[in-house]
């Protein structure tokens, strides 16, 4: 009798197995999130958002959207402690939008908006955060997206809105920061390669010299010099093709390849600038919401 | 109470018959499931993800192979393709990928023995074999093989009509390129520099050598009717222009092996475009 039960007792947990597995893959994802093992859980997720698609009546539409919302936010977490952000950018946009809850829409939008942040997609990312201010009316939440507009707004060179809205941000956080002198920067014109691509044709090694490379551009006047010197004095003493081939073909060489790499150059130093500029204000930035949480 | 025993043990034979099948069937539903979600994770080309899902269930070979063969990692896809077996509903399907899959590694053998193997089950099938086959011949250029595959050629197949006669043109190709000679290259550069790399095909190339050597030569010859053949000056410039006139030889004659080896790559990479057009339309991969 006593086996009858156990077997009876077996084919029950079975069956509730059966009706169970569907959540089960919730259940495994974040488990394995807790054991650091994000690969695995990110397809977990995925299979819990498969397993819900495959259960469509089971759901009202508000609940399925909610809780695939979410399935996805926490795949995406998954994917960033991956480290893998055009993936979850790609995850970002399966969200339903549809969400009624401004609290729950904020977060998804603000979700997506840092994904295209993290991928390098600045635009589509300040697309986002733009959609966020215009679809969410409640500004106590909005607030929360000038710092990744700010960082946004660095990365596209958009520094006087950047400026406008760290402006706005210091004075909200009570931060003793004289932001014209953090942005004092804006007041320097870039450094523009077509002018120190002229100015190297002009005067060799001046366009190094302006694009904020001295040595360079005292190297390559040098040389330019030396080759020059080498032709004129081969001329002078009658060895016209020594004189023409060796002096004037270096000259040449130095003078045009000098003039290019002046170009690069002042593209170099614009790049640099920038990723300095964008770094001082990031980390002033991370250090004040760091400060806040605390 | 002889009655209820055997009651007792009826049901028990009951029981354990339906434990035995709820079993089976609850693996079963479950194995179907999860050949569901990776079919769908497959139609979403995440392919990462279905490598992470089926990494512990080594019931999912295809897809793994699948998997892999989409990322173009092939050796990891033919390993999985492999582990097969004849019952598998897609077996033909991995054969074909399988075989393909070493083409694109050169392993031109193991492809053509997996392709010859092959049973196909229509007709369909059979002549995309026979037009695997005769892609294979032509990358080995095995022109009599290539032309006994290619009378087997119909046109009958929309899914790779066009590509039939697209390796009939690789062939014309192959047949009317003009060998040319390394050596007869580099002799041309030893009398005129640059004339061996015009004749190999690169043009602007030649035409630079022989201004190059023009320079130099004309440059030792001045430094020679000035200083004398013990100069420095003349030392310099015959040394550098000797190394550039033997370099001129050495260059032109490698030219001719390099614009083969282009040549080569070239038709071959067209002849495998050819190749995967089909297998992508037939197999909807």
């Amino acid at each position: 009798m006593s086996k009858l039960c156990l077997i009876c007792r077996f084919l029950s947990v079975l069956c509730l197995i059966s009706n169970q597995s569907k959540s089960q893959s919730l259940q495994i994802a974040d488990s394995l999130i807790k054991k650091y093992e994000y690969a695995l859980a990110a397809v977990y997720y995925e299979k819990a958002l498969f397993d819900q698609n495959q259960q469509l009546d089971v759901f009202s539409p508000d609940a399925f959207r909610l809780k695939a919302n979410q399935l996805l936010y926490q795949k995406i977490k998954c994917q960033k402690a991956l480290r893998i952000f055009e993936d979850a950018w790609q995850t970002a946009q399966r969200f339903d939008l549809n969400e009624p809850n401004d609290t729950l829409q904020f977060k998804l939008r603000y979700e997506g908006a840092l994904c295209g942040y993290l991928s390098q997609r600045y635009n589509e990312a300040y697309g986002q955060i733009q959609q966020a201010r215009f679809y969410i009316n409640d500004t106590t939440l909005t607030i929360a997206l000038d710092v990744l507009e700010i960082l946004t707004l660095n990365e596209l060179e958009r520094w006087e809105e950047s400026k406008t809205l760290f402006r706005r941000y210091a004075a909200r956080n009570q931060l003793s920061i004289q932001v014209d002198d953090l942005y004092s920067f804006i007041k320097k014109k870039p450094k523009n390669p077509n002018k120190a691509q002229l100015m190297s044709f002009l005067m060799p090694g001046l366009g190094q010299i302006y694009a904020g490379y001295t040595k360079e551009g005292l190297v390559s006047a040098g040389l330019q010099a030396l080759a020059l010197g080498f032709g004129v004095y081969h001329v002078l003493n009658r060895y016209y093709m020594i004189g023409f081939f060796t002096g004037a073909g270096l000259f040449q060489t130095f003078y045009f390849g000098g003039a290019r790499r002046a170009s690069i150059m002042a593209e170099e130093t614009n790049r640099k600038r920038k990723a300095r500029n964008s770094q001082k204000i990031r980390a002033l930035l991370v250090e004040n919401e760091q400060k806040k949480e605390r | 109470m002889i009655e209820i025993k055997s009651l007792f043990l009826s049901c028990r034979k009951c029981l354990f018959f339906c434990l035995f099948f709820s079993t089976s069937l609850l693996a079963q539903q479950r194995l179907s499931s999860d050949s569901l979600f990776v079919e769908y994770l497959l139609e979403k080309k995440y392919y990462n993800d279905v490598l992470n899902w089926t990494q512990h269930r080594q019931v999912f070979p295809y897809y793994r192979g699948l998997a892999f063969y989409n990322q173009l990692k092939i050796d990891s896809a033919i390993r999985y393709f492999e582990q097969l077996p004849i019952s598998h509903p897609n077996y033909v399907k991995a054969q074909f990928l399988e075989g393909f899959g070493h083409t694109f590694l050169k392993n031109y053998r193991k492809a053509n023995q997996i392709f010859s193997e092959l049973s196909p089950p229509d007709s369909l099938l059979s002549a995309l074999q026979s037009f695997q086959l005769a892609g294979i011949a032509l990358l080995e250029r095995d022109t009599l093989k290539f032309v006994s595959y290619q009378r087997k050629f119909n046109g009958k197949y929309f899914a790779f009509s066009q590509e039939e006669e697209k390796l009939v043109d690789n062939y014309r190709l192959i047949q009317q390129h003009r060998r040319k000679s390394p050596l007869l290259a580099g002799l041309m550069s030893a009398v005129v520099p640059g004339s061996g790399k015009i004749y190999a095909g690169k043009t602007g190339q030649g035409l630079i050598t022989f201004i190059q050597n023009l320079a130099l030569g004309l440059q030792t010859y001045e430094a020679y009717r000035r200083d004398g053949w013990k100069s420095p000056r003349f030392l310099v410039y015959g040394g550098l222009f000797t190394f550039f006139y033997i370099g001129n030889i050495w260059g032109s004659t490698l030219t001719v092996h390099v614009r083969k080896q282009e040549f080569k790559d070239k038709v071959n990479e067209q002849i495998m475009f050819n190749m995967q057009i089909p297998i992508r339309t037939v197999f909807n991969q």
